[in-house]
């Protein structure tokens, strides 16, 4: 039957077993691609023609922010997959990813306000991506509080994912009245993305670090899901074999 | 589910809803004047701290409104669910049979009419008070009318969201504000223009598309959160 | 092939050395923080997992000496 394959690969005991063995196969090429990505971030590209060696901090800055829109898109769509087909799985996924979107968030608030001392003359413009960034963090921090605040795992999962898909909603309309919101002051904004003009000494590395630091997300919330899955299967007899072996 | 002859339409059922909620808070005035006294203190504020001359004021008047307004909205919610939750009322509903989704848009309406609809009738008042001049002030009802509608919306769903949380109120400001920024930012740019006499049209079709975009979803997440809290 | 003529060079990044390490040093700072909170997750589950089990074995050995159960 088409559905058996689904079932298996939705149990909790398959998840965590999968999740085990899965988590080198991310963990190791995570590690190659980044330090390959530091090696040509750091020392191989060139130095910016306007922004000298200052605009390498956007091998770390891009990478990151990247990940914490990519992360709240998961939590919110695991969170949703969980509400209709009441998948604890689905609901464990965006457990343990909330918290790891939350801290690239956060880091990609320093390294863009460290980004912008040099280029603005201060550590905080109210940019709209840092703001729209600034937002999603206030986001994460919402949802994990109300994560926190319900003492039942079942209850705190499945309320957070109404949070997390009508959040998912707002996320472009707040991004877009807040460029629209920029664009009538005038803001500063030196972001180095979407420059035609990259040549592939300084292109490359960057596309190395997105994939490097995506593995390390893939990484993490395969260590973090096993946690998560075990948690919302205390009682469960396959829970004694998994944690004697 | 058999239908009744008997059983009131879902329209009627609508409007019993909501006169039910408006005179259940006409006989307790304090909620609804509380608010309102917040939205003036916050508004008093600003004089007292930035300056008492009109002509700064009404450079941050735009704001200081909206930001009071977007507050003491936050403030109001803990009596939208709250009552209704805990004497069962809420549960009474969720096993009537009926909609969910439209007792809940009915009760969401009488929230607005009971504390969105009163604050946007003061924010001329405000705006006066911070040297809004008089040409402008129908701008100032007019985003202040339609933007609270979309906050009594994101309000609810924060509300439902935090049924079953215990002292919820720094949560609840946490969950609703970032999702209230958009309407902060339209509002107060309706509100920017027809205080410099220039056609503010834009962003308040803007905003009454929020107003449109938020009636439409926001009473299904509103539904789903309660029936999750009442599980 | 590098784009730095010594080694002090590299360290100075061309007079960005205030922001361009401390933003690395975080980045790798919130990486480091993540393997560490997954881990401790694990482990705290893993222990609350094997600590339910003991009382549950309790009871069962319990239930089956006779003894009423709690």
């Amino acid at each position: 039957m088409a559905w058996t394959w689904f079932h298996r690969l939705a149990s909790p005991p398959h998840i965590y077993r999968t999740a085990g063995r899965l988590t080198p196969w991310f963990a190791w090429p995570a590690a190659l691609l980044i330090v390959a990505g530091l090696i040509g971030g750091l020392y191989l590209a060139p130095p910016d023609y306007q922004q000298g060696d200052g605009y390498r901090i956007m091998y770390v800055h891009a990478p990151s922010a990247w990940l914490s829109l990519m992360v709240y898109t998961i939590v919110a769509v695991a969170g949703g997959i969980g509400l209709i087909w009441r998948m604890k799985v689905a609901h464990a996924v965006a457990a343990a990813s909330a918290p790891i979107g939350a801290s690239f968030t956060l880091a990609t608030l320093v390294t863009g306000s460290l980004w912008g001392k040099p280029m603005w003359g201060t550590y905080w413009a109210w940019d709209p991506r840092l703001t729209s960034e600034l937002i999603l963090f206030f986001m994460y921090l919402g949802y994990m509080g109300l994560r926190a605040a319900f003492e039942d795992v079942q209850r705190a999962d499945r309320i957070s994912a109404v949070l997390a898909v009508v959040g998912l909603v707002d996320v472009p309309i707040v991004h877009y009245s807040v460029v629209w919101w920029n664009s009538l002051h005038q803001g500063p904004s030196v972001m180095y993305l979407g420059k035609p003009t990259m040549p592939p000494s300084m292109l490359v590395p960057l596309l190395v670090m997105f994939l490097g630091f995506t593995l390390f997300f893939g990484a993490v919330l395969m260590m973090r899901l096993r946690g998560e899955v075990l948690l919302r299967e205390r009682t469960a007899t396959w829970v004694r074999e998994a944690i004697r072996t | 589910m058999s239908e009744d002859p008997q059983a009131p339409s879902a329209l009627a059922l609508a409007r019993l809803m909501l006169t039910r909620d408006l005179k259940l808070a006409s006989r307790k005035a304090s909620q609804l004047v509380q608010p309102l006294a917040f939205f003036a203190i916050v508004i008093t504020l600003f004089p007292l701290a930035v300056t008492p001359e009109l002509a700064k004021l009404r450079h941050i008047a735009p704001g200081v409104v909206w930001a009071a307004a977007l507050l003491s909205s936050l403030l109001a919610l803990e009596f939208l669910f709250r009552d209704d939750a805990q004497d069962g009322t809420l549960e009474q509903y969720a096993l009537s049979g009926r909609s969910l989704t439209g007792l809940l848009i009915a009760k969401t309406a009488a929230h607005w009419l009971l504390t969105g609809l009163p604050l946007a009738l003061m924010a001329p008042l405000a705006g006066a008070a911070l040297g809004i001049p008089n040409a402008a002030l129908p701008g100032v009802l007019a985003s202040v009318t339609i933007g609270t509608v979309t906050l009594s919306l994101i309000g609810a769903v924060g509300a439902a969201l935090t049924l079953g949380v215990r002292r919820a109120g720094a949560l609840l400001s946490l969950l609703t504000l970032p999702l209230e920024i958009p309407v902060l930012i339209f509002g107060a740019r309706a509100m920017k223009l027809a205080i410099a006499a220039r056609p503010y049209g834009a962003p308040l079709t803007l905003l009454a598309g929020l107003a449109v975009l938020g009636l439409t979803l926001a009473p299904l997440a509103v539904a789903a959160a309660v029936r999750i809290n009442l599980e | 092939m590098s784009s730095f003529h010594s080694f002090y060079g590299f360290l100075d990044m061309g007079g960005y050395a205030p922001f361009v390490w401390p933003a690395y040093a975080v980045t790798f700072a919130v990486m480091g923080l993540n393997v560490y909170w997954a881990k401790r997750l694990l482990r705290r589950a893993h222990q609350a997992a094997r600590r339910r089990l003991a009382v549950q074995e309790e009871t069962a050995l319990a239930g089956a000496a006779g003894e009423p159960s709690v």
